[in-house]
Order: structure tokens, then sequence, then C-alpha cells
């Protein structure tokens, strides 16, 4: 009698300390949540319940991030002119879980709300691509029409960057030396 | 009665000690990771986590993250000239990392080591200078002129010209982000 009263005891332990272990991770509005189910990933917007030592989650916000970004130097246009604009860049990680995966895996999971680590990854990316575009217009044609070269930029660039989404992305601007050119020569 | 009792205990005991030990030697990995553990005989790769056995196993985390390799040559080098001869400045930042597959982790790691190959700073070692030969073989094959013209050009270039082959890295992308004569 008394081994078997040991024995629900210990049973009855067994299912306390598994219950006391369970986690419940609720995600928060514009969050998802990211389950590693031993080697199972799971991307989700619902509660989920983790039994640590085999599982974890982690949360992660999807928020839009706006990026600014100069162009040092300058940009050569193509009659030789230079052209001070910065690239404005509306940036977030995709709704689908592979791409929250994929962007997850590509850059870590911090880096994907952290705007300085997004600017650090695509600002090269952004340049190349006013760079490009900037080589096929002069430079008083590329002013004058900054606002309507954000599509093109966008092609350039490419909207899809390994789970992470351009929003929009365009072209203002620069006033380096404030005379209010924003174009001049190279020295 | 007695003997339901002791199959019952012996059996909670074994379920706890299994669920304990399981526990004790798995090993989670963050999503941007790989686990690679060496059994005596092979490597196995596994991407979240594994069973890790003390003393039979030995586990190393491989970073999958994107990396930077940065190449750039200013005037003073005097290296890079286009066909026309005309001295170049440039900067490209490639962006390389580990293939996520199991095949390209386990080369990785035989090749130079989880540790070397989740440093940013070994990887940019590790490519200088592949990618400088490939930035100066496109350089070399346009004039100047070419080169302002056609922005896309110099990018398509060098993807060509690094190809496919990184020993279980892949290019992820490529930005040239300063390329001219001044």
């Amino acid at each position: 009698m008394a081994v078997l009263l040991a024995g629900v005891a210990v049973n009855v332990a067994l299912v306390v300390v598994v219950l006391a272990r369970l986690q419940r991770i609720r995600p928060g509005d514009g969050e998802v949540v990211l389950v590693n189910r031993t080697g199972r990933w799971l991307v989700t917007r619902r509660s989920v319940t983790v039994v640590p030592p085999f599982q974890s989650a982690r949360r992660i916000e999807l928020s839009a991030h706006t990026l600014v970004v100069r162009c040092p130097g300058g940009l050569r246009c193509r009659d030789g002119v230079r052209a001070d604009v910065r690239v404005v860049a509306h940036i977030r990680v995709g709704d689908q879980p592979d791409d929250v995966l994929a962007a997850a895996r590509c850059l870590g999971v911090e880096a994907l709300t952290d705007p300085s680590a997004l600017r650090g990854y695509l600002a090269p990316r952004l340049i190349d691509a006013a760079r490009c575009l900037a080589a096929q217009l002069p430079a008083r044609e590329l002013l004058a029409g900054l606002d309507q070269l954000g599509e093109e930029l966008g092609d350039i660039i490419g909207r899809d960057l390994n789970g992470l989404r351009l929003d929009s992305v365009g072209l203002e601007p620069d006033q380096p030396d404030d005379t209010g050119v924003s174009m001049g020569v190279f020295r | 009665m007695i003997v339901a009792g002791v199959i019952q205990l012996v059996m909670a005991v074994t379920a706890v000690a299994t669920l304990v030990v399981l526990g004790r030697c798995l090993q989670l990995t963050a999503v941007d990771e790989a686990l690679v553990i060496h059994t005596s005989n092979r490597l196995q790769v596994r991407f979240g986590g594994g069973v890790v056995i003390p003393v039979l196993h030995r586990a190393e985390v491989m970073s999958l993250r994107s990396m930077p390799v940065v190449v750039s040559y200013s005037h003073d080098d005097a290296v890079l000239r286009s066909r026309d001869d005309q001295s170049i400045a440039c900067e490209v930042v490639f962006y390389v990392r580990v293939k996520p597959t199991r095949d390209d982790v386990v080369a990785v790691a035989q090749a130079i080591g989880c540790a070397r190959a989740s440093d940013p700073a070994t990887v940019a070692e590790l490519f200088t200078a592949r990618f400088s030969e490939a930035v100066k073989t496109v350089v070399r094959g346009h004039s100047l002129e070419e080169l302002r013209r056609d922005g896309l050009l110099v990018r398509d270039g060098i993807v060509r010209e690094v190809g496919n082959d990184l020993g279980g890295f892949v290019l992820d992308d490529l930005a040239v982000v300063r390329l001219d004569a001044d």
C-alpha cells in the first residue's frame, strides 16, 4: 500500500513539475512569437505554450522603420554634376512566417527591432541604387523629379531583401553646405 | 498490489530521470545559428537544437548571419585601373553567409571551423583576396565612361566573376557604394 502511494505521489509530483515549468508567451499588437521546438521553427501571432528546456520562444516586434541614408560625397549624375541627395526608405519585416524566419536567420533576432543595425545592413544597397539611378539622369532632371523616382529606385534595390520588405523608398535633397543648392561640381 | 505499486514507482522514476537527462543534454540554439555536433566518427548538424551527450559528443555553434566584406581601393593605392588606364577609387560591400543546409555547414565546419566561420573579421579576411581580384578584373575590362554610365555593369560583372562556389558560403548580395575616378 505504501509503495502504491509513493508511486502515485511521484507521478503527481512529475505532473506538477512539468506544469510549473510551462510558459505562456503572448504576443502584443504588431508582435509575433518565434518558437523553437527543438529544431522545428514556428512563427505565430497567437499565444503559445512552451516547455523549457525542450522549447524556447522569443517575441519579435514587427514595426516599420524609416531609414535615412546620406550619400557620402554626393552622387555623380550623367552630366558629371554632383547631386547631394539622401535616400529615405520605409522597411519592415514581411508578414509571412518564412519572411520572419529568413530575416531573423540572416540578421539575428535583436537586429530586426534595432534601426541602427538595419541601417548598417541596408545602407550600402540604398546608396548603390541611388548611384545607379543618378548615373542615368542629368543632375537638373534628377533634382527636379526626385519625388517620381521612388518607384524606379525600389525596382533597382528589389522589394524583398532576405525577408525584409521595402514598403517605399524615395530621394530627398540634402544640403550639406547650407547654400540651398543640392548640386555642384566634384572637387 | 505491491507489484503494481513497484511497477508504477519504477515507471515514474524512469520517466523523471529520462526527462531530466534529456533536458540536461538538450542544447537549443538561436534561429541564426546552427548546432554542429562532433560525434566519434562524423559531424551532425542541427538547426535549432539537438541532444549533446557529455563525453561522447562535443558541440559547437556556427553563426548563419550575413556578414559584410568590404573591398575598397583609394587613389593613393593607384592599383585599380580601368581599361583606358584611369585610376579608379571604389568601395564594394559584399554580403556573405553560410548556406543554411546540412552539407554546407559541414563543409564550412571542416574547412575553417565553427568559431572562425562565426567571426566577421575572419570571414572578411578569408574572402577579401578573392573579391578584390574579381573587382579588379571587372574594372579592368571597362573604360571609365562605361563604368560611369551603367551603374549595374560592375555589380553584375562581379557576381559573374565571383561565381557560386564559395565552399559552403553564399554571396547574398553586393553593393557598389563608390566607384569613380575622382
